[in-house]
């Protein structure tokens, strides 16, 4: 949308933080078509990993935001990592060394506190027709009401079939919590720290994120396994990472107001 | 013109037409729908579940991503000619693979004219832009929640 083509202002795209005293370069893997390389920038021994871009605003489209998450995971495999929101620019290297200078302390208290922890993603999807079923099993009275109007079909009233439709709903609802439930429970004992985010779709009973000590990522992925095992008949488990800690850790910064 | 059509033939009358209309008059349905850029967001959200489902072919995909990028692209304009914050989109978005939370709690922080009231800057729409060096803040929750 910039009409001013010819004065292309160039800036710094940054990724995440981490603390490495030495220089880095990761590649040529930046966002954006020219895949700039991937170097540091420096604060004592905190640094800011980033490539050089032309001022604009990045849409998050599925291109740009893995190239945003490949940097961050080819980052990852050696340090650990504070995250960088998608699509922050910073104008200029002095910029970002102000950053580092001015919110030093905080930074090296997060990236102490989250050493050598990795985020999981798990979206638990339920087959509807499956739990129904499972509950008209266990549901004495909605089996009964469900066998009454189906024996007098003709004569049945609204009202009874209002009735087992609000019965099933309320039975969704508590099987689901209790889903939900016994999922935390099963994962909590491996985990450090967890955080629920809106379900995607009707389908979807949980989304979450888990933050787990790399030295229990073992444990974690065996819970996660049992516990998908104990509901494979009614429920998916979609389980994605290692991801750096998105979800657990915010960088809030300042933004100028952009002019398109 | 009326302002509906306006408002549909944005990219083509847009500019023109907003140096002839005050923006003040804009009622405050039609600013909220302007620039609000939650219903995006979940609809990318959900186009991002049904390529993981299987739903939807690439092809499909990025047509899909196309049109709602063009719906982001309006609402940040609209955000500019409000003197809101604008940024760089929706905190989540699609891949092949799960997506982390990439842009959770950015606070943009407009300047000049035509600031947000507290209230306004929390529903201001959150990831990137150009960030100022000073101001920033780190948090971790390590709660279970």
């Amino acid at each position: 949308m910039n009409e001013d083509a010819n004065v292309v202002e160039e800036g710094k795209y940054v990724y995440c933080i981490i603390k490495s005293p030495k220089e880095r370069e990761f590649g040529q893997i930046g966002i954006g078509e020219a895949n700039s390389p991937v170097y540091t920038v420096h604060h004592g021994d905190l640094a800011a990993v980033v490539s050089d871009t032309p001022i604009r605003i990045y849409d998050p489209t599925r291109e740009n935001v893995l190239a945003h998450e490949f940097v961050n995971e080819t980052v990852m495999r050696e340090y650990t990592v504070i995250p960088m929101s998608f699509g922050t620019l910073f104008r200029t290297e002095e910029d970002i060394v102000e950053l580092l200078k001015s919110t030093y302390q905080a930074f090296d208290d997060v990236l102490e506190k989250m050493k050598d922890k990795i985020e999981f993603g798990l979206k638990v999807l339920w087959d509807r027709d499956k739990v129904v079923a499972t509950i008209e099993e266990e549901n004495e009275e909605i089996r009964r009401l469900r066998d009454e109007i189906n024996r007098n079909a003709q004569s049945s009233t609204y009202f009874a079939r209002m009735q087992l439709g609000r019965l099933v709903e309320a039975a969704l609802e508590d099987a689901g919590n209790h889903y939900v439930r016994d999922i935390h429970e099963a994962l909590k004992p491996a985990a450090v720290a967890s955080r629920s985010n809106k379900p995607i779709g009707d389908r979807m009973i949980l989304n979450a994120a888990f933050l787990v000590d790399r030295d229990r990522e073992k444990n974690f992925d065996d819970a996660v396994k049992e516990i998908s095992r104990k509901y494979e008949q009614l429920l998916s488990f979609k389980y994605t990472g290692p991801w750096p800690p998105y979800n657990f850790v915010n960088i809030k910064l300042k933004l100028e107001k952009a002019t398109g | 013109m009326g302002l509906i059509k306006h408002l549909l033939f944005w990219p083509v009358t847009g500019p023109s037409f907003l140096t002839r209309f005050s923006l003040g008059k804009v009622g405050d349905t039609v600013r909220e729908e302007l620039t609000n850029d939650a219903a995006v967001k979940e609809e990318l959200l959900s186009l991002q579940m049904r390529v993981e489902l299987g739903e939807l072919d690439d092809e499909q995909y990025i047509a899909e991503e196309a049109a709602l990028m063009e719906r982001l692209r309006a609402v940040r304009y609209w955000r500019e000619q409000f003197g809101m914050g604008t940024s760089g989109g929706p905190v989540r978005v699609a891949a092949g693979e799960d997506e982390p939370n990439v842009a959770e709690d950015v606070v943009a922080t407009p300047e000049g004219e035509g600031s947000l009231s507290a209230d306004e800057a929390d529903e201001a729409p959150k990831g990137g832009g150009i960030a100022k060096p000073d101001g920033a803040s780190v948090e971790v929750n390590f709660d279970w929640e």
